[in-house]
C-alpha cells in the first residue's frame, strides 16, 4: 500500500507527474459514449408501445380492469433498468451511462430527456384519437426516432468532449 | 501535510482515482480498476484509505456476480481535491 506520508520536499518531476495524472483523469468516464447502448432505445420504444396499447384498451375499449397493470409500471421500471444495466455490464465490463458518467454529461442527459416530453404528449393524442394500428405503429416508430436522436446526440457530445484537449 | 499537499491523496493511484471521481457522477470499482490499470486488491486498498478519510463514499448494488461497488466523491473529498490541485498549481507556479 502506498504511504500516506508525502515526501518532505516533492521534486518538480514528482509534481509534474501529479499534474499529468490530474489532467489525464479529468477526461473522465464514458466520454467515448460507450455507456450509451442502443438497447435502451429499443427497450424504451417497446415500453412506450406497450403503455400506449394499455392506455388504448383502458380509454377506448373501456377495459378498466387493466388499470391495475398501470400501477405495476413504477415497480417494473427500476427492475427493468437494473436488469438492463446488468446485461450491459456483462457485455462491456462496466455499467451504462448512469454511473461512470462525467458530471457534464449528466446535465446533457437531463436536458435531452426533456426532448421526450413532446413525444409522450403526441402518444396521448394518438391514443385518444387514432385507430389501434396507428397507435401501435406510430408510437413505436416515433419512440425509436426520438430516443434514437437522443442517444445519437448524447454519443456525439460525449465523443466531442473526449476529443477536446 | 508536507508542502501543503494532502498526504491522503498525494499517492499517484489515489490522486488519479480522486480526479476521476471529482469529474464523475460516480464510478464503479470495475471501471476504476480498468482505467487505473490496478489489481482488485490494490484498488480496494487505495479506495479503503479514501473512504476512511471521508473523501469517498462507497455503496454496493446487487448481489453475487451481478453486484458492483460504486464510489462517489464526498463534499469533503471534493474540497480536499480542489485544495490539492490549487496547492499543486502554486508549487509548480513557483518553480
Amino acid at each position: 500500500m502506498e504511504s500516506d506520508r508525502a515526501p518532505k520536499a516533492p521534486s518538480t518531476a514528482e509534481l509534474r507527474e501529479r499534474e499529468r495524472v490530474i489532467a489525464r483523469s479529468a477526461v473522465a468516464p464514458h466520454l467515448d459514449g460507450s455507456g450509451v447502448s442502443w438497447w435502451l432505445v429499443v427497450a424504451g420504444s417497446v415500453l412506450n408501445t406497450l403503455l400506449a396499447g394499455l392506455l388504448f384498451l383502458i380509454i377506448r375499449e373501456d377495459q378498466m380492469w387493466l388499470l391495475w397493470v398501470l400501477t405495476l409500471v413504477p415497480l417494473a421500471a427500476p427492475l427493468g433498468w437494473s436488469a438492463g444495466s446488468r446485461l450491459v455490464r456483462r457485455r462491456n465490463g462496466v455499467a451504462p451511462a448512469s454511473v461512470n458518467q462525467p458530471r457534464y454529461l449528466k446535465r446533457v442527459e437531463l436536458r435531452l430527456a426533456l426532448w421526450s416530453l413532446p413525444l409522450e404528449l403526441g402518444i396521448l393524442v394518438l391514443v385518444a384519437l387514432a385507430p389501434a394500428v396507428v397507435v401501435i405503429t406510430g408510437t413505436f416508430v416515433a419512440s425509436v426516432a426520438v430516443f434514437g436522436a437522443i442517444c445519437h446526440v448524447y454519443s456525439r457530445k460525449a465523443r466531442v468532449l473526449a476529443a477536446a484537449p | 501535510m508536507t508542502a501543503g499537499l494532502d498526504p491522503v491523496i498525494h499517492p499517484v493511484k489515489r490522486l488519479a482515482a480522486m480526479s476521476i471521481l471529482a469529474n464523475s457522477h460516480s464510478a464503479e470499482h470495475a471501471y476504476l480498476r480498468q482505467k487505473l490499470e490496478l489489481s482488485d486488491s490494490d484498488l480496494s486498498k487505495q479506495m479503503k484509505a479514501l473512504v476512511e478519510a471521508g473523501y469517498v463514499s462507497s455503496r454496493k448494488t446487487g448481489i453475487g456476480r451481478g453486484g458492483a461497488t460504486i464510489y462517489a466523491i464526498t463534499p469533503n473529498g471534493r474540497a480536499a481535491h480542489t485544495a490539492y490541485v490549487a496547492q499543486l498549481g502554486k508549487l509548480l507556479g513557483g518553480t
